[in-house]
This record gives C-alpha cells, sequence and structure tokens, in this order.
C-alpha cells in the first residue's frame, strides 16, 4: 500500500489518504523512517511550494529500491499536485460565477428594499413592512422577481454544469414523456428579459396540437441544463434586433429540435472545437466567457441521448458593430 | 502565484493629507458624478439602485477615448477588474485601464477598483486604483465608499 500526503508551505493539505495508514500514529512523530522488519518506509520531501510525506507498506520493490522509491515521490508530487491545481482552478471558476450571481440578486432585493426594511420584532413584522414596500412599488417587485427567477436558473445551470463536466457521469437520468413546446417555454421564460434588452424575439414555429401529438422522451434536468447553456450562449451571441426561430420535427421515434438565429460567426474549422472546455471562438475573444457553456451543453444532452450539430450559412451575414454574424442554425438531434 | 485578499488594504485609512493642507470640496450627492465602466453594465443592479437613490450615476462598457465627456466629468469612477480595458492589455484589463485614468486626470478623480473574485493576484499592482471593492457588496457599501472618496478630492 502507498499513502501520500500533499502539503503546502502554509500547512494546506492538497491531497491526502495518509491517515487511512494504519501507522500514521507510528511514523507522525518521526517521518524519515524506514522499518525493516515490518516491511514499512516513510519519508518526506520538498518539490517547491509544496512537500510530499509518502508511506510504503509491504511494497517490496520499493522498499529495496531507494531510486524506485524517489521516482514514487516524484510521480505523486507531479501527478497529484497538477490534478489538485486543476481541480481547484475549475471550482475558482464557478465559486466566482456564483458569487456573482449571489451579488447580483442581493443588489436587486437591495432595489426593492434595504435591509433595514426586514427589520421587525418578529416574522411577521418584518413581512409587514415588506408587504407595504411591495404595495407601494408592484412594477419593480415583478421586475425583481423576475429577475431572481433569471438569477436562479442561472445557478441551477452552473451547479448542474459543475457536476456534468467535473463529476464523472454519475448523473441520475430519468428520462419522460414531454411536450417539446412547453418544455422550451418553461426553459426559456427566465431569459425573456435579457433577450428582450438585446432587442432579440423568439419564435416557436412549433403548433400546439403537434408537440402535443408527438410528445418526446427525454431527461428534463438535463435538457433543461443544455438549453439554459444554450440560451445564456443567445443572449451573448445574436445579432441585436433580430428573431430565433425554432422549429420541431418528430419521425418515428427520432426527433429534431432547430434554432436558426443570426449569431456570431464560428468558422468550419471551429464547429467542433467550440464544444471543447475553454474554447469561445475566435470572434468572441472579447467578450467571452469561461467558454465552458457549450462544453456543458453537448455533454448534457448526451447524457439524455441527444448530439448538436451546427451548420452555418456564410452566404447570409452581417457585420454590426465590428461583429461578424451569420445564420446559424443549431440542430439538437435524438440519437 | 501568490494571492491577497481585497480587504488587505495596504494603504493607510487614515492620513494627515486630508486635515492640512487640503481645500474642502463643494461635492455633495447632488453634484457629484459617478462612472462604472464595466462589460456587464446592463446587467448591474447596483447601478439603478444608486440612481433611485439620487445619485447621478452612468454605466459603459469601455472607454472607447479617455477624452469622452462621460470620463471627463465623473469624479469617482469604479473600473471592473475583468472585462474592460481588454484593448489596452489582455491580461492586466482593468487595472491598465486605471494606469491610463490615473495618468491623465492624476488626483482629480477617485478611481475604485472592483471584482467580483474575492483575490486579487499580486502581480496585478492594485494599489494603482485609489480604492477597492467587491462587486457583490452591498448597494449601501456602494454609497458609503462614494461617501467617503468624494471627500477625499
Amino acid at each position: 500500500m502507498i499513502y501520500f500526503e500533499i502539503k503546502r508551505e502554509n500547512g494546506d493539505i492538497v491531497a491526502s489518504n495518509i491517515r487511512k495508514c494504519p501507522y500514521f500514529d507510528l511514523f507522525q512523530k518521526e517521518r524519515n523512517l524506514t522499518l525493516r522488519s515490518k516491511q514499512l518506509k516513510s519519508a518526506v520531501k520538498k518539490y517547491g511550494s509544496i512537500s510530499i510525506w509518502l508511506i510504503v507498506e509491504s511494497e517490496e520493490n520499493l522498499l529495496r529500491s531507494n531510486r524506485l522509491f524517489n521516482k514514487m515521490m516524484d510521480l505523486h508530487a507531479m501527478l497529484v499536485h497538477n490534478f489538485s491545481e486543476y481541480y481547484f482552478s475549475k471550482i475558482r471558476v464557478h465559486s466566482h460565477t456564483l458569487r456573482t450571481i449571489q451579488g447580483k440578486m442581493k443588489q436587486k432585493i437591495d432595489g426593492l428594499a434595504a435591509k433595514k426594511d426586514f427589520q421587525g420584532k418578529d416574522y411577521s413584522e418584518s413581512k409587514k413592512n415588506i408587504i407595504k414596500k411591495v404595495e407601494l412599488n408592484i412594477e419593480k417587485t415583478a421586475d425583481t422577481i423576475c429577475f431572481l427567477n433569471k438569477r436562479v436558473a442561472e445557478i441551477d445551470a452552473h451547479i448542474g454544469g459543475f457536476d456534468v463536466l467535473y463529476m464523472g457521469d454519475e448523473q441520475d437520468i430519468n428520462a419522460e414523456s414531454v411536450n417539446i413546446k412547453k418544455v422550451l417555454l418553461n426553459i426559456i421564460a427566465p431569459f425573456l428579459g435579457d433577450f428582450e434588452k438585446q432587442g432579440v424575439s423568439i419564435n416557436f414555429a412549433i403548433k400546439d396540437d403537434y408537440a402535443d401529438a408527438n410528445k418526446i422522451s427525454l431527461d428534463y434536468k438535463m435538457f433543461n441544463l443544455a438549453l439554459c447553456n444554450f440560451f445564456d450562449n443567445a443572449i451573448k451571441y445574436s445579432k441585436p434586433y433580430s428573431e430565433i426561430n425554432i422549429t420541431f420535427l418528430k419521425k418515428d421515434h427520432s426527433f429534431i429540435v432547430e434554432v436558426s438565429m443570426m449569431s456570431l460567426r464560428m468558422d468550419q474549422d471551429e464547429l467542433d472545437l467550440i464544444f471543447d472546455e475553454g474554447y469561445s471562438g475566435k470572434y468572441a475573444s472579447y467578450d467571452a466567457g469561461d467558454g465552458i457553456g457549450m462544453s456543458v451543453m453537448k455533454k448534457a444532452l448526451n447524457l439524455t441521448n441527444m448530439k448538436i450539430k451546427i451548420e452555418p450559412n456564410y452566404s447570409e451575414s452581417e457585420i454590426i458593430g465590428g461583429r461578424k454574424y451569420v445564420r446559424n442554425i443549431f440542430k439538437i438531434i435524438s440519437i | 502565484m501568490v494571492n491577497i485578499n481585497i480587504f488587505n488594504f495596504e494603504k493607510p485609512t487614515f492620513s494627515f493629507k486630508g486635515l492640512f493642507g487640503k481645500k474642502k470640496n463643494n461635492l455633495d450627492k447632488s453634484n457629484v458624478h459617478i462612472l462604472f465602466i464595466d462589460d456587464e453594465v446592463d446587467d448591474f443592479p447596483v447601478i439603478q439602485n444608486l440612481k433611485d437613490a439620487g445619485w447621478s450615476v452612468e454605466g459603459i462598457k469601455d472607454i472607447q477615448n479617455i477624452e469622452d465627456d462621460v470620463v471627463k466629468r465623473s469624479q469617482i469612477i469604479f473600473v471592473d477588474y475583468r472585462g474592460v480595458g481588454k484593448t489596452l492589455s489582455e491580461s492586466e484589463q482593468g487595472i491598465s485601464l486605471i494606469k491610463l485614468l490615473k495618468g491623465v486626470y492624476l488626483e482629480s478623480k477617485r478611481i475604485i477598483l472592483y471584482s467580483g473574485h474575492n483575490r486579487f493576484s499580486l502581480g496585478d499592482q492594485i494599489d494603482v486604483a485609489d480604492n477597492k471593492l467587491l462587486k457583490n457588496a452591498d448597494t449601501a457599501e456602494f454609497i458609503k465608499m462614494i461617501q467617503c472618496e468624494m471627500k477625499k478630492l
């Protein structure tokens, strides 16, 4: 068995399984120690700003060869440290995103009722104070609730996205029969305010009867996650004052949801890259986000047995404010 | 990379400069002009909250020209840490914009760096700004900062 502990200079533990070692107490006092009779060896080594403590138990080759033991230390230091740094960086990005959303929610509530407005001797009094505020600011209250609804959808998308990207494939997938139009209307609702600000309108070219008669099977949670990330990107990259057309077609057991819009150009060689984590597109570099939205979308769709394909029509193009827009058709297809 | 917390202000909060030799300005809520430079200016509730509270506030996504009227007429300028000033420096972004503003307007404006990140990197020369604030601070904290910075002009 091999046990390790990797520590930063400030004492923070980066990764460790050392406490699982039955001889932990023994080596804690004397970390550089070899006990040949018990087939045990413990050593500590420093690598720049980190140190590694390795305990080897009953691993004959490592116990016999100092060269192999040291090599094992090097490997642990390099691999575990790099892996943990990789995941720390991902956690930082998501914690930043969540903090930003939380800040906006708090500030939006601030605009309706300040902290002092919530003060009261009990919850009932606090609620009465807020009722007064709401009655005097009906429009603002509705705006605040819609704003919060969008942010909750964003938080859902970020938490779900994190799970999908970094928690492996251990997702609970429950496909159910749904009316696609109702599902899409639900998902897009929190984004309507932002589309309106951009002058972008959404046109559902799906008849109610057709959607009702042609229900499809999907996992709502995954589909919602995919489409939330899609619409979040669409707000950023669709052409201002344009129209987004959504169509749906079902044949036998397969179906296709098509979203056609004038949005930021993607070159042919980018059409696959755009789904890679961290890639935002060469024409989006100025206002790009973290570049994870599309990768979350692809993975979430795959988890609910769908794939996405982009078909740009470069003959329909426009340049507005230095940004290159083309007709992009996004096809979500059942596998 | 070494990081420091946003609240580790290195500059002293008390200065004798404020007691001696500095003329009292005539700025107050009615005539101070505040500018936010933020790529998410359309989606930052504090701006509307400040307007609703009677402050004169404008928001722009980035600066096209350092001598634009909107910059000239503002005494207190909040600059986002990321997403602005990319044409000046892709790596420094908001910091590069602050350097430019301080270089042109010296002490005539107070420049506040704000960020959604709770840590700045030491390499970012955060002290080029006159003050710092977290982007997710309460509106009341923004107001407190404005009132405090107004007195320093």
